[in-house]
């Protein structure tokens, strides 16, 4: 758990909360790899037999599939360790957040005085009900909650949970999807070159900083409904050197002007907005992207037309790691998506990028140029990882 | 909002929602509970003992400040990595009997 980069806005754990983060982090890959690799197993060996044997036929969907799986043994006991080790990655990091926050909310504020970016917020913005319904992931208090005028805590909370849960596989900072994904589009794209770049739903910035990196000549916005979100993005951009124009604003309801963006980007955001908030948004996209501009979102894996067991597998996290909005987003036909704001289907395009971080970079460049990468896993951080989005250009 | 005090928070430990049961019987996953954060507890100390020995080693005396400023460079956290896992695989022992991955 050594290794992720330092800013002003991360709380300095104890000796005895980094051991706690440390284990928790392994712990996960222990869960997940370790004995999450035998749920196939479970299935295809115990629980399908047992199912046809009952039913004269084999489980025909996901939820059937879980159903199954959910009675037995060695699934029920994977859930519930996977479940009390989400839990703990925000427990073993919040006594840390209670210590500093006084400091971090002063050092927030600090940051925003004298900005290379700026921070623009909106105190009269509705947190939309995706948000306040339930606390996405396990992570208590979500996004949104602040106690002052300054707090910064579940940004700083968010920040670090998302290294314990990958346990630093998502690199120093936190922004391989976004990383992997700015590399991919340069290589793939030589001629864009994006004035002008926002990312919705930007949380803590993770996957956005590295967009300044790629195209360091590109001014970039970014938006988030949650007020401590949009303060940490900042104040961690501008610690971390970089300059990012952070707005608290609803996606479904941008004040940019029409055709202002050239790059309009996501990274895992839809999964958590609802389906009538994710026409919105692309509504939104399709106004402010420039003629000839680029949509992409990256998110997780479509479940439409994959093996009933590897749905099950993906989609576990909307019944048990409070993801309410996740099926809807992964059963949803992105293309048909688009073309319903009005986007060309005949322009729609999408991503698949191994992950920047794991292979070698001759590797992930010829994968740039032919978008193709063999894969068996999805999204899960394992060795062959690679990372889906879907786009368009106007 | 209006709050701007520097008075000390309390942070939520629990998130909202109700709490996914697994097994017949809740009790078990309570008691899964219980054992998971117990592994992660003798871990803690064992890397706090861990950080005794290198500072006995390298300084022959030790206090509590030294203790809390240690952190481990890249060898000893991938050691200790390493003692981790193998930990995991000791105590989270599954009766794998079904449980081979057809694939691999």
């Amino acid at each position: 758990m050594v290794g992720q980069t330092p800013h002003d806005l991360l709380a300095t754990p104890t000796h005895d909360e980094f051991a706690l983060q440390s284990y928790v982090s392994t712990l996960r890959m222990h869960i997940l790899n370790d004995i999450g690799s035998g749920l196939r197993g479970v299935y295809d060996n115990r629980v399908k037999p047992s199912f046809e044997s009952e039913k004269g036929r084999a489980p025909k969907d996901e939820h059937e599939v879980r159903r199954a799986m959910m009675k037995d043994d060695y699934c029920r006991t994977w859930s519930s360790m996977m479940r009390s080790c989400q839990e703990m990655i925000w427990d073993s990091i919040t006594p840390s957040i209670e210590r500093a926050q006084p400091t971090l909310n002063a050092r927030a504020a600090k940051l925003a005085e004298d900005p290379k970016g700026s921070l623009t917020l909106d105190p009269t913005l509705k947190t939309p009900p995706y948000v306040s319904a339930a606390d996405i992931h396990l992570m208590p208090g979500n996004y949104h909650t602040e106690r002052s005028d300054y707090d910064v805590s579940q940004g700083m909370l968010y920040d670090r949970g998302v290294y314990v849960y990958a346990a630093g596989n998502g690199g120093p900072l936190g922004d391989t999807i976004g990383r992997s994904l700015a590399e991919h589009l340069k290589i793939r794209f030589p001629d864009f070159k994006p004035e002008r770049i926002l990312d919705i739903g930007c949380t803590v910035g993770h996957n956005l900083l590295p967009f300044a990196d790629v195209y360091p000549d590109s001014e970039i916005h970014a938006i988030d409904v949650s007020a401590p979100m949009a303060r940490y993005t900042h104040g961690r951009a501008e610690s971390l050197g970089k300059a990012i124009h952070v707005h608290q604003m609803n996606g479904e309801d941008m004040s940019f002007e029409d055709e202002s963006f050239d790059l309009v980007m996501s990274v895992v955001t839809f999964h958590e907005t609802s389906r009538t908030a994710m026409k919105r948004i692309l509504e939104e996209c399709q106004r402010v992207l420039k003629p000839g501009g680029l949509m992409i979102h990256m998110e997780l894996p479509r479940t439409a037309g994959m093996d009933p067991f590897d749905a099950f597998y993906i989609d576990w996290d909307a019944y048990y790691n409070n993801e309410p909005f996740y099926q809807a987003f992964t059963s949803t036909d992105m293309k048909q998506a688009y073309v319903n704001v009005g986007f060309d289907a005949h322009k729609y395009m999408e991503v698949m990028t191994p992950d920047i971080h794991v292979v070698p970079r001759e590797d992930f460049d010829a994968a740039a140029r032919l978008n193709r990468q063999e894969a068996k896993r999805y999204g899960r951080m394992g060795e062959a990882i690679h990372w889906t989005g879907w786009g368009a250009w106007k | 909002m209006s709050k701007t005090t520097d008075a000390p928070i309390t942070l939520p430990r629990t998130a909202k929602g109700k709490r996914s049961v697994f097994f017949d019987d809740p009790a078990i996953d309570q008691m899964m509970t219980f054992i998971v954060e117990l592994s992660a507890e003798v871990s803690v100390v064992y890397d706090r003992l861990d950080t005794v020995e290198h500072l006995l080693d390298e300084k022959g005396t030790i206090s509590r400040d030294d203790i809390e400023a240690f952190r481990p460079n890249e060898e000893i956290e991938t050691a200790r990595n390493a003692r981790r896992e193998a930990y995991l695989k000791r105590v989270f022992r599954m009766h794998q009997e079904h449980a081979k991955d057809n694939d691999n």
